[in-house]
């Protein structure tokens, strides 16, 4: 996996000392990376808190990553280590959190894309990703980045062993032992409160 | 292949990353073995439940806080504000509230309450916290924090 044309255009301008191209790359990526860090963290003030640090680590780091690999991935990279990094954090900092569990105060309708979804469907969406990320935590961090990396940003396994400097034999077992965790914990809830559509 | 092999090959399955051979064997055990079948259908509900996870939408403002971070060194963040204002706030609240509640138990328990109500220096005083009777526990108490310090 190689940097893309326009990875190594933005990386061109940034080396030139353009002051855009940063930001380009910030605008570029920040959708993924705080969908990453929100499934990984499981709330939206510590996503977007981790999400700046991971931009703020990439742009003092620019310098030596090597477009032989994509830039998503190496983002990516960062992105993974910043949340485990965060989940070991002193218990007690977790107070100074203004919506610790809550919706992003800043995201009026979260994940609204360009084709907008009703208001039941948002109202389902949500439910479900609350629902996930509930299922997420009880997952060790190893295997809670293995199967966000697949299963929410639609990684391949050559990708996520490169995210996450594993064999593509450990990613193969990583996803398979988070879903088959995952199997028991989502049945398990759904059962206890009644059918839904899946 | 063995059911203990094909749940080890299930999920590489599904994701399509089994190469051929292997993918092959695995699919001619699913169509054979029921419970490997239902094991992978399980597998299969996972999967589609997950694809209808949400995908967020960067905050507006993060971009600038990018920026103002590289620029200090230091994040600047956004939680610990309203946090530290709400603090700040009951904190006030809290205080009002004591000393409302001290001045008008002040006036409504004096002797001569028209005299006090007169000097509002003397309403807002501190002085009440020193009418401890002797043997009351706060009198003991600053008998006894007298004694330390004599």
């Amino acid at each position: 996996m190689v940097a893309s044309a326009d990875d190594l255009e933005l990386l061109r301008r940034f080396a030139s000392g353009d002051a855009a191209a940063f930001d380009d790359i910030v605008r570029t990526y920040q959708g993924r990376i705080v969908t990453l860090c929100r499934y990984l963290l499981g709330n939206a003030a510590d996503a977007d808190d981790a999400a700046q640090d991971v931009f703020v680590k990439a742009f003092k780091n620019l310098k030596n990553f090597r477009p032989e690999a994509a830039l998503y991935t190496w983002l990516y990279r960062i992105a993974v280590n910043t949340c485990i990094d965060r989940r070991r954090r002193p218990f007690f900092l977790s107070f100074f959190r203004a919506d610790e569990g809550g919706e992003g105060s800043d995201e009026p309708f979260p994940g609204l894309q360009s084709e907008a979804p009703s208001p039941e469907q948002l109202v389902e969406s949500q439910q479900i990703s609350e629902e996930i990320q509930r299922a997420l935590k009880k997952l060790s961090p190893k295997l809670r980045a293995a199967i966000v990396l697949k299963e929410i940003e639609g990684l391949r396994y050559e990708e996520i062993g490169e995210v996450l400097e594993i064999s593509l034999g450990t990613v193969k077992s990583r996803i398979s032992r988070a879903r088959e965790e995952l199997k028991r914990t989502l049945t398990d809830g759904r059962e206890q409160n009644g059918p839904r559509a899946v | 292949m063995k059911c203990a092999q094909a749940k080890k090959e299930m999920s590489a399955y599904l994701d399509g990353e089994l190469g051929g051979g292997a993918r092959e064997r695995l699919a001619s055990h699913l169509q054979g073995c029921e419970m490997c079948r239902t094991s992978y259908e399980g597998l299969e509900r996972v999967h589609s439940l997950l694809a209808k996870a949400e995908h967020y939408d960067a905050p507006p403002t993060l971009p600038w806080r990018v920026a103002a971070a590289i620029r200090s060194g230091e994040a600047p963040r956004r939680p610990f504000f309203p946090v530290a204002m709400k603090l700040a706030a009951q904190a006030v609240a809290l205080t009002a509230v004591v000393v409302i509640g001290v001045a008008s138990g002040r006036v409504l328990t004096a002797g001569s309450a028209p005299e006090r109500a007169a000097n509002p220096t003397e309403l807002l005083s501190l002085d009440i916290f020193a009418a401890a009777p002797p043997d009351s526990p706060g009198g003991v108490y600053l008998a006894l924090m007298e004694a330390d310090h004599e």
